[in-house]
């Protein structure tokens, strides 16, 4: 066993040189073409709280990934406590004492309460001593996220998301993990929420295990951690102290630039028939009455967490919302709700924010997938499609998107994300009578290059006189690109702001920092 | 400059690895290849394997499978993965036929189109509008056809006086008039799979279901359609089995449900959809016929038979598998 | 707060058997027909053979997988269980059992594995196993000349039970123990519910489906044991009839094909009830095809009660609720 020099972390009794926690080496991980992970090379203590913090898309996620199990590096060495550690699997993380709190939510919705904190143990306890002893354990654990008064046989599919992300807080407690990962555990979670993790976690720290703390709101990160780790483009650009951190510098290693105040140029909202009118939509369970009446080209963000609201509205407005409810119309025209057909024909373009389950065909080639939404127009009159007719409309919506002419015959699957989200974005518009485009995260997974074209292209779209909006979570792409910007919390609008605006605003609205009514 | 500078060169454009994932190195071809040098060399190693009498038997009877086998073909590349129904409604066919022959052979087979027909495009509408698993409600469809049957046959064979059964058995030449069918079906399904607007909706809707939800296609209209042409290829084959056996019963199906799908996997058709082909399942039919054709000949009985028939679809199914790279851990 | 959480993996069954039993009991005083303890007794007859059949296709569907080769299997079992069984029923039995299990073991690999659709493949062994099948049996119906055996698989025990039941009975509870003492039955859940989450929580997804697939093929071969020890002879023709009645069996007993639901005792309670179903007809000397269409109707109803987009399209006709609380 080859014992590396650490440098003890502060506050860690004994001191001297011992092995750290774990010791990530040269990590590298690529996706296709996309060099998700270039260089990562990650120490960590006993007993420290490590905050991981980059912009959407560093890399962060991958990084986790690998340390628990679920990805396996290109290239790289992980050591836990100096030994070399198997972390193929989940389950082999496991036994290596890593613990995880993924950023996908991975308590299991047909098991109960009790079920999902025992998921991942090997054995039961036996006997009725140990299992009182157990539940009684268990209880303890949701006590200290906060779910003090939940019952243990609870089918978690009844629980809202924030309960069931603290239940998956509550099993990584359980785990007594050496080292436990929180992959952006307070994006569904309310302020008295988020202190109850907070203590809990430091309760852990306290106990000389490790915490890895990866999230976007940097003033948390700040407040809870021994040290910062910053990751951008895939590669670490500094590990700091907390303490010799304040929110600004941290905000400049993540974007590499100091912050500016965006000037932009107020667009006057034109006059005339909105493009689209909705009055009173509303989902059961995940939305309640919005109201929005959108212009020809004004563009609109759609601010929000996951299950906030904001990607409820765009799917509604799409058709895929089979229990939207509300008066929508486009150009004055109502359309009927719950249906995407319906939709596509009263000329709303959507373009989904899962490109790989119901975005793109990704087997299919660039041309095929343009073609799809447009199958009666490159048909002739007996049904048989013409490869002339598709090929002159492909091209043309390529060139219109900017994708090559020669990417007409590969398939999607071999573009990258940016790539792949402009032949999605065309797709949707390239109709006559497109007058809305609804889109949700325009630029997931995409790299920062593909996004300043995506977001040209959005702007152009606007100006040719169409209505843009859009759900995000990228802070960046709220606060340059649109007119307006609505911030959702908890199912319903909490504020409405015409551009500029600051991006603490926005952060603290969707975060729901300031004030705790709703 | 060549190529890979230009594309390097434009930025956000991807080429190379992510390529290489979706078209890998063709060893299926190579695996295939090899399976057809081994039955060659057992051919030949076999008394009247290369005979004319012989090929035209294996042609023969991997005619009327394969007509069913188109079916199943349509039902694989919509998503709808299998028609465990297809021996119920084959039968189903044959009696229609034959018990409604006796008005006029138009007749009896516009009826028997518009039964069987009939009755799958609605287990189509099912599978896709409501995305009912299509293999509970195909295997209910043929027990509620099986139960119907004896009901109101009372289990008793349908017989017809009409000699126009006669047709469908007639040969051109030394050729059974059901081999030309399916040759001419097959190569009718590949054009309206490849080249129409039908055929494209039914690939989309069958590579990824959400997607095609979303480009606004009416999954309901296009699983239906297929499943339609499905109904009428098994009742063309129905109506085959019935003339060759000149009565009807529920008998007349046999095996058809498996043999059907199992032309189609060796096909390399895909369950998980989006994925077949009419001419590489006319191919796979005939392949199975010549393994069967071949053990016939070395003396084994039908049993070993349906048994190396499933051992070659399992083998069909995990090399589709492999070689399309699905389910692979990301 | 102390709330109790009924669920349908355990009301849906318990509803169907009170349901069915009742109707049982009652139906005879309608038709004129008389039910005697004999009547209970072939009811439980039944049992023996379909109770470890549907187990065995509820465990798979627990995971989210379909077994179709159960059909396949079972018919092979009985085979077997008489052309080794000359000398010994034991050795015949257990020529059987090995067989099952093995063919279970070899699915559960390649669905881990390969992360393979089970469709495809099941589908692939059932078509070699009735293959398999026919040659074991010389392509006819077997009998079986050792008839004490069937005499004591069949003998009454406490007026309506035998030894076919009480094995049967025996085995159900062998795999409801395991599951409810063991991780076994929450992991299979868990995998059926979301294999994603259910193997970043630290499930080994591939173990709990190779484990499934294999008590799957043990059981079905169980089955098929049974069913020729008891009737003394083997049917090498598989029935579709006999696969429908173990699917709504299943989903009878609170298994889903969404997956991640069910419960052994569940499961055995839907195959009990459907085999009060059957003896509904039997007894009050109803036609077969009855029976038949009853089923393939009560499939169909199922089937398309679980689909998920039926949902979508009844929640659609049905929303005009409002949002009422939290948003969940």
């Amino acid at each position: 066993m080859t014992v590396e020099p650490g440098t003890p972390a502060p506050g860690v009794p004994g001191g001297g040189p011992r092995p750290p926690r774990l010791d990530a080496q040269n990590l590298q991980k690529s996706f296709g073409d996309f060099q998700a992970v270039d260089d990562v090379t990650l120490t960590l203590e006993a007993g420290e709280i490590h905050g991981f913090c980059g912009p959407n898309g560093a890399g962060k996620s991958t990084v986790v990934k690998m340390l628990s199990g679920q990805l396996a590096p290109d290239a790289g060495q992980i050591a836990i406590d100096g030994g070399t550690a198997d972390l193929s699997t989940p389950y082999a993380a496991q036994q290596a004492g890593i613990a995880i709190v993924d950023q996908e939510l991975s308590v299991v919705p047909a098991l109960t309460v009790g079920e999902n904190l025992a998921l991942g143990a090997t054995s039961r306890p036996r006997g009725r001593a140990a299992t009182r002893a157990w539940r009684a354990e268990a209880r303890q654990h949701l006590a200290d996220v906060g779910l003090a008064n939940l019952d243990l046989s609870t089918p978690v599919e009844r629980l809202t998301l924030g309960e069931r992300q603290l239940v998956e807080i509550a099993r990584a407690l359980g785990r007594r993990a050496s080292l436990m990962i929180l992959d952006e555990p307070t994006a569904t979670l309310s302020d008295v929420e988020i202190d109850r993790v907070f203590t809990a976690i430091r309760k852990v720290a306290a106990a000389g295990r490790t915490v890895v703390f990866v999230s976007h709101r940097l003033g948390e990160v700040l407040a809870l951690c021994d040290r910062v780790t910053v990751i951008r483009d895939g590669k670490v650009i500094a590990t700091t102290a907390a303490a010799d951190l304040t929110v600004s510098q941290l905000v400049e290693q993540m974007i590499g630039r100091s912050v500016a105040a965006h000037q932009r140029i107020s667009r006057d909202a034109a006059d005339g028939v909105p493009a689209i009118e909705i009055r009173g939509l509303q989902v059961a369970g995940s939305l309640h009455p919005f109201d929005l009446v959108a212009r020809p080209g004004t563009v609109h963000a759609l601010a929000g967490q996951v299950g906030s609201g904001a990607e409820t509205v765009i799917r509604a407005i799409a058709g895929l919302e089979p229990t939207a409810r509300g008066a929508v119309a486009v150009q004055g025209r109502r359309v009927r709700l719950g249906d995407a057909a319906v939709s596509v024909r009263a000329g709303i373009g959507y373009v989904s924010g899962d490109r790989k389950t119901e975005g793109l065909f990704l087997r299919r080639s660039v041309a095929d997938n343009i073609t799809a939404t447009r199958l009666r127009d490159v048909s002739g009159r007996h049904g048989f499609l013409s490869r002339r007719r598709a090929g002159k409309l492909a091209a043309g919506v390529a060139r219109k998107a900017g994708v090559l002419d020669r990417h007409l015959a590969a398939p999607v699957a071999s573009l990258s994300g940016g790539n792949q989200q402009k032949v999605s974005i065309a797709r949707a518009l390239d109709r006559e009578d497109v007058r809305v485009v609804v889109l949700d995260e325009p630029t997931r997974g995409v790299d920062v290059a593909g996004r300043a074209v995506i977001h040209d292209l959005l702007r152009g779209l606007a100006d040719d006189g169409m209505a843009v909006i859009y759900s995000s979570t990228d802070l960046d792409e709220l606060v340059d690109l649109p007119d307006t910007v609505i911030t959702f919390w908890g199912g319903r609008e909490v504020g409405r702001h015409a551009t500029p605006v600051s991006s603490q605003t926005v952060l603290g609205e969707i975060t729901h920092q300031k004030g705790s009514a709703s | 400059m060549s190529i890979k500078d230009l594309v390097e060169s434009s930025p956000g454009v991807a080429v190379t690895r992510a390529r290489r994932l979706v078209a890998p190195p063709r060893w299926d071809t190579a695996v295939a290849v090899l399976g057809l040098l081994v039955v060659l060399a057992l051919g030949a190693t076999t008394d009247n394997f290369f005979t004319v009498a012989n090929l035209r038997t294996i042609v023969t009877s991997a005619s009327i499978v394969g007509i069913a086998a188109l079916g199943a073909t349509v039902i694989l590349v919509v998503g709808g993965m299998v028609s465990m129904a297809t021996a119920a409604a084959a039968s189903l066919a044959a009696i229609v036929f034959v018990g409604t022959l006796d008005s006029s052979f138009a007749v009896a087979v516009v009826t028997t189109f518009a039964v069987v027909g009939g009755l799958y495009a609605l287990l189509g509408w099912l599978i896709g509008a409501w995305a009912v698993n299509p293999i509970i409600v195909t295997i209910a469809a043929a027990s509620l056809v099986q139960g119907l049957v004896l009901v109101t046959t009372d289990g008793a064979l349908v017989t017809t006086s009409s000699s126009s059964l006669d047709v469908l058995n007639r040969r051109v030449g030394t050729i059974p008039v059901s081999v030309f069918a399916f040759g001419v079906l097959a190569v009718t399904l590949h054009l309206s799979l490849t080249s129409t607007r039908w055929g494209r909706r039914i690939f989309l809707v069958g590579e990824n279901r959400e997607a095609a939800r979303v480009a606004g296609l009416r999954l309901g209209r296009v699983v239906a359609s297929a499943f339609l042409v499905a109904g009428i290829l098994t009742a063309i084959a129905g109506m085959f089995l019935g003339a060759i056996t000149t009565n009807a019963s529920l008998e007349v199906g046999g095996n058809l449900t498996f043999d059907a799908v199992a032309a189609a996997l060796v096909g390399g058709a895909s369950v998980a959809g989006g994925r077949g082909s009419a001419l590489r399942t006319l191919a796979g039919a005939l392949a199975v016929a010549t393994v069967s054709d071949l053990l016939l000949l070395r003396g084994f009985d039908s049993g070993a038979q349906i048994c190396v028939k499933g051992l070659v679809v399992l083998l069909a199914v995990v090399i589709v598998h492999l070689r399309s790279g699905e389910g692979r851990r990301a | 707060m102390n709330r109790l959480h009924l669920r349908q993996d355990v009301t849906i069954p318990a509803v169907v058997l009170a349901v069915t039993a009742v109707a049982f009991f009652v139906s005879p005083a309608i038709s004129g027909a008389t039910l005697t303890s004999f009547s209970v007794f072939n009811v439980f007859q039944q049992l023996a053979w379909l109770a470890p059949l549907t187990l065995a296709l509820g465990i798979t569907l627990m995971c989210g997988e379909f077994d179709l080769s159960v059909a396949g299997i079972a018919p092979l079992a009985a085979v077997l269980a008489i052309r080794f069984g000359d000398e010994s029923p034991y050795v015949g039995a257990a020529a059987a059992l090995g067989v099952g299990l093995v063919i279970g073991l070899v699915q559960g690999v390649l669905v881990s594995r390969l992360q393979i659709s089970s469709v495809p493949v099941t589908m692939a062994t059932y078509i070699a196993l009735t293959g398999g099948t026919l040659w074991a049996s010389g392509n006819q119906i077997l009998s079986y000349d050792n008839s004490d055996v069937a005499l004591w698989i069949t003998k009454p025990v406490m007026t309506v039970l035998s030894p076919g039941t009480l094995i049967a009975g025996a085995l159900a509870l062998a795999i409801g123990l395991a599951m409810g003492l063991t991780t076994w039955g929450r992991d299979s859940r868990a995998v059926g519910s979301d294999r994603r989450a259910a193997r970043a929580s630290g499930v080994r997804v591939d173990a709990v489906l190779v484990l499934a697939f294999t008590s799957s093929g043990a059981l079905a071969a169980c089955s098929g044991v049974l069913l020729s020890f008891s009737t003394a002879s083997a049917n090498p023709n598989p029935d579709i009839k006999t696969l429908v009645l173990a699917v709504v069996a299943a989903l009878a007993g609170g298994a889903t094909l969404k997956g991640g639901r069910g419960r052994v005792v569940g499961i055995l309670a839907g195959a009990l009830a459907i085999c009060f179903l059957q003896a509904i007809f039997s007894v009050n000397a109803l036609e077969d095809s009855l029976s038949q269409f009853l089923f393939a109707t009560l499939l169909l109803a199922v089937a398309a009660a679980d689909a998920p987009d039926l949902a979508r399209s009844v929640s659609r006709l049905t929303s005009a609720r409002i949002p009422t609380g939290e948003p969940s």
